[in-house]
């Protein structure tokens, strides 16, 4: 669901190595807000539960879940986990 | 070229305070020209009119705003408009503001707009176009006594506008603010008559505000028109 919709900045990419910050990002700041906006709705509407990517955690993180799509997708894995009744 | 501002045609339009006063004018003005109104207030209103339906929702809560633009996203799918109306004032001097009322002030002032305002952006920019406008007041450029915590709460309303203004410009939203001079709406009726006429006389023109007198600011930043008109503050009576 992550990388859906990306195109790899290189031949041959791992998909979970595309990366949304840095030199070799795979858009710019303008499209990494509209590409996060709709992952959360999407990932709401999938899992039947709001997630909100850019909270405090996500912001307070040492290293920024935004990275690549490999770090995305652990970190929302991390809040769907979360949410899960104990 | 006709001088006509044109919205969209059923266009959606949110109202936040729509219950009363201005935010009720709106609501209807704009549901008798066509559009899709959504208007929401803290309690039921007790009008109705064709074309406008009311949700209870306190914007100074990010769940209810949440559920507001819930019910907008599956009801039209879309959203053209929200004009940020809903506010609370509280006049009196500094001095005898306590924290809980200036807390009150700026959940739902501040904290509320500034919900509403990212809840529509998220809508309205999967179809690059969309109108935000915030209601502020001339409480702000007069630096009117006895409403610091208002106008306070206000001045936030106008920097955030700004500062949206460049954050969605890049997905066709924009942002805009009026700030209404005094008008006979619960939010002064507590406030003395001298005080007012006072407010009254340091505007360049010498009369009270109407409702008209907003619907003509909101519609201009509403309007098809006034897309490269973004991140202004529009004061009523020349403050």
């Amino acid at each position: 669901m992550v990388s859906e919709g990306l195109v790899p900045t290189r031949p041959n990419q791992p998909a979970e190595e595309i990366a949304f910050l840095g030199k070799s990002a795979v858009c710019d700041s303008v499209n990494l807000v509209a590409y996060l906006v709709a992952l959360e709705e999407q990932v709401g509407s999938e899992f039947k539960v709001p997630v909100a990517l850019m909270d405090d955690k996500a912001m307070s993180l040492s290293k920024s879940p935004f990275r690549t799509v490999a770090t995305l997708a652990d970190f929302i894995t991390s809040l769907l986990q979360e949410k899960q009744p104990s | 070229m006709t001088a006509r501002w044109t919205i969209p045609p059923e266009a959606v339009v949110l109202i936040t305070g729509a219950r009363q006063g201005i935010g009720r004018h709106l609501a209807v003005e704009y549901a008798k020209r066509g559009a899709r109104v959504v208007g929401c207030s803290r309690t039921e209103p007790d009008w109705s009119e064709p074309g406008v339906e009311h949700l209870t929702a306190d914007v100074g809560k990010e769940a209810d705003v949440q559920r507001v633009m819930s019910h907008v996203r599956s009801r039209f799918g879309q959203l053209d408009i929200v004009v940020n109306n809903a506010g609370i004032a509280a006049m009196n001097h500094a001095l005898l503001t306590p924290n809980a009322t200036l807390e009150r002030v700026l959940q739902t002032n501040v904290v509320g707009t500034f919900a509403t305002c990212r809840e529509a952006a998220k809508l309205m920019m999967k179809r690059k176009r969309g109108r935000i406008i915030n209601l502020t007041t001339v409480a702000v450029p007069l630096a009117l006594e006895g409403e610091a915590a208002y106008a306070a709460s206000k001045s936030a309303v106008e920097t955030l506008t700004r500062v949206l203004a460049f954050e969605l410009g890049a997905y066709g939203i924009t942002v805009n603010a009026v700030g209404p001079s005094p008008i006979d709406t619960n939010l002064t009726r507590g406030v003395p008559k001298d005080k007012l006429k006072k407010i009254v006389d340091r505007l360049a023109i010498k009369r009270d505000g109407t409702f008209d007198d907003v619907q003509a600011a909101v519609d201009f930043f509403a309007s098809d028109q006034a897309s490269f008109i973004t991140g202004q503050v529009l004061y009523l009576g020349g403050a």
